[in-house]
């Protein structure tokens, strides 16, 4: 629409006025008036100035000129809608200017700047935040929440991620629904981010919590397999005969100790004792002190109660024999002779654990001789002191 | 060439320049623009140039009343302002040197193959 008249009274001015107003009717009104106040005394001037050759300009390039001087957005397109999409309008443009007085602040500004430099940050979190909801949706979450549990997951976390920066750079949205996604997608990811968030923080600690758990059972003082604590050794000679007095030596020579270093000077055996089954205590020679490492240890059959270790080494008796003999070495490993013997004497078994024709190799082979006993042995005077 | 485009980077600082002589309201801003040499500038232009100066605190503003005839708003340099347009005359200057250089080079080789200077 071409406005240009050549009226100049100030009855077309006023009109003109008015069209200029409505063009600019998305900003408030406040601004309106600061840009539009005084425009129809500045057009009386300057239709005096000019005279007969005066024209109105057109008013919405007019207007639009104004806008773009003053550092205002252009008028946006008219939108379809009724009032509601006015009203939306309206309030966008409030908003609009309560923004930009709010960024005339320096200290606003720069925060509002610090914040916006930490884009980057969001669209990494935002492709991590899909992935844990994801995740959880397909059951296949790690036990800290958010964490890929395989390489599938990780390259899934991965294209998100990718996804989610390329779309925060603008890019990857060329299609509608493309954007439709990633409005959805920022929607649903910021709701979700402090739930995600605080679940992953708890599954944090959890999972810390068992690691630490298991390093504390790890470390438990004392000789274990497989994180269970030893409380006795019994050795038998390559006939299968059981031995008494047998001193143990680890890798460095150092005795080897089912108490640990820690406890190898405690009278007995403190991880068993009060409720953890018989107590073992050292075998005690005068002038050495216990030796912990002379297998088997004698024990006090205390299933239940306690021990006072003061009295442990006189309440201790030979301890029980899981096998009175086991097998030869070069047999065919089968069933053990016997069960734990009740008897704590633990008598050898005269008769062979396994008849004759269990295997063909009944002599015990030249490898597996008699291991050579130490030759050092102290007297194996096992029981009391 | 199209001096309005030349105008739109300059428009703050020959505003700022106009009313550091003298406070003027919105027309007579224009008019004085004119009347230096800036004949091609839009009175919306200066209008709008004038409320954006005016917003971040360059220009202040007070109304006259005037007798017969409607009030007007007329600005005034502020000290922030004169500080901008101390600033964007440095500028100015050192674009305009540079491009006066440039030119007159350019104008030199059109002139004559000379290569004379160049020792």
């Amino acid at each position: 629409m071409t406005d240009t008249t050549t009226q100049s009274g100030p009855a077309s001015i006023a009109a003109f006025a008015a069209r200029v107003r409505a063009e600019l009717n998305d900003l408030p009104a406040e601004e309106v008036d600061e840009l539009v106040d005084g425009l129809e005394a500045d057009l009386a001037d300057q239709a005096a100035d000019a005279g007969e050759g005066f024209a109105l300009p057109d008013a919405v390039a007019y207007a639009a000129e104004l806008r773009a001087a003053a550092g205002l957005e252009p008028r946006a397109p008219r939108r379809r809608g009724g009032r509601g999409a006015a009203l939306l309008e309206r309030w966008r443009a409030r908003a609009r200017s309560e923004w930009e007085r709010a960024m005339q602040v320096p200290l606003v500004a720069s925060a509002a700047a610090f914040v916006a430099s930490l884009r980057p940050v969001w669209w990494l979190l935002r492709g991590w935040v899909f992935f844990a909801i994801f995740g959880a949706f397909l059951g296949t979450a790690h036990s800290v929440v958010g964490a890929p549990a395989n390489i599938g997951a990780w390259i899934v976390l991965l294209a998100l991620i990718v996804a989610s920066v390329q779309w925060g750079r603008g890019l990857w949205l060329q299609r509608r629904w493309l954007r439709v996604t990633r409005s959805a997608v920022t929607a649903i990811t910021a709701v979700a981010l402090p739930f995600v968030l605080v679940d992953f923080m708890n599954s944090l600690e959890r999972a810390a919590y068992s690691v630490s758990t298991t390093y504390y059972e790890a470390s438990t003082p004392g000789l274990a397999v497989d994180g269970v604590r030893v409380r006795n050794i019994f050795a038998y000679d390559a006939q299968g005969n059981p031995l008494d007095g047998v001193q143990l030596f680890d890798q460095n020579g150092s005795p080897l100790n089912t108490v640990g270093q820690e406890d190898s000077v405690a009278a007995s055996d403190s991880y068993f004792n009060c409720g953890g089954g018989p107590v073992t205590v050292p075998l005690t020679v005068a002038g050495r002190g216990g030796l912990w490492n002379v297998y088997p240890l004698n024990e006090v059959p205390a299933e239940d109660a306690c021990v006072d270790p003061a009295n442990a080494q006189g309440l201790a008796a030979p301890a029980p024999r899981p096998y009175d003999s086991v097998a030869p070495i070069g047999q065919a490993a089968t069933e053990p002779s016997a069960g734990p013997s009740p008897s704590p004497s633990g008598e050898p078994s005269a008769e062979p654990s396994v008849g004759p024709n269990a295997g063909p190799a009944g002599e015990p082979s030249p490898s597996a001789g008699p291991t050579e006993a130490p030759s050092a042995a102290p007297s194996a005077t096992t029981g009391d002191s | 060439m199209d001096t309005t485009q030349l105008l739109k980077g300059a428009l703050d600082a020959a505003v700022l320049a106009v009313v550091q002589r003298d406070d003027g309201y919105g027309y007579d801003i224009v008019r004085r623009l004119r009347e230096a040499g800036l004949g091609e500038v839009g009175e919306a232009s200066v209008y709008g140039t004038l409320r954006r100066l005016y917003s971040a605190g360059s220009l202040s503003s007070y109304v006259v009343p005037s007798d017969g005839g409607p009030h007007r708003k007329y600005y005034a340099v502020t000290p922030q302002g004169t500080a901008s347009l101390a600033a964007q005359a440095a500028d100015w200057n050192i674009f305009a040197g540079a491009m006066s250089a440039l030119l007159d080079v350019a104008g030199d080789a059109s002139g004559a193959p000379a290569k004379g200077g160049a020792r």
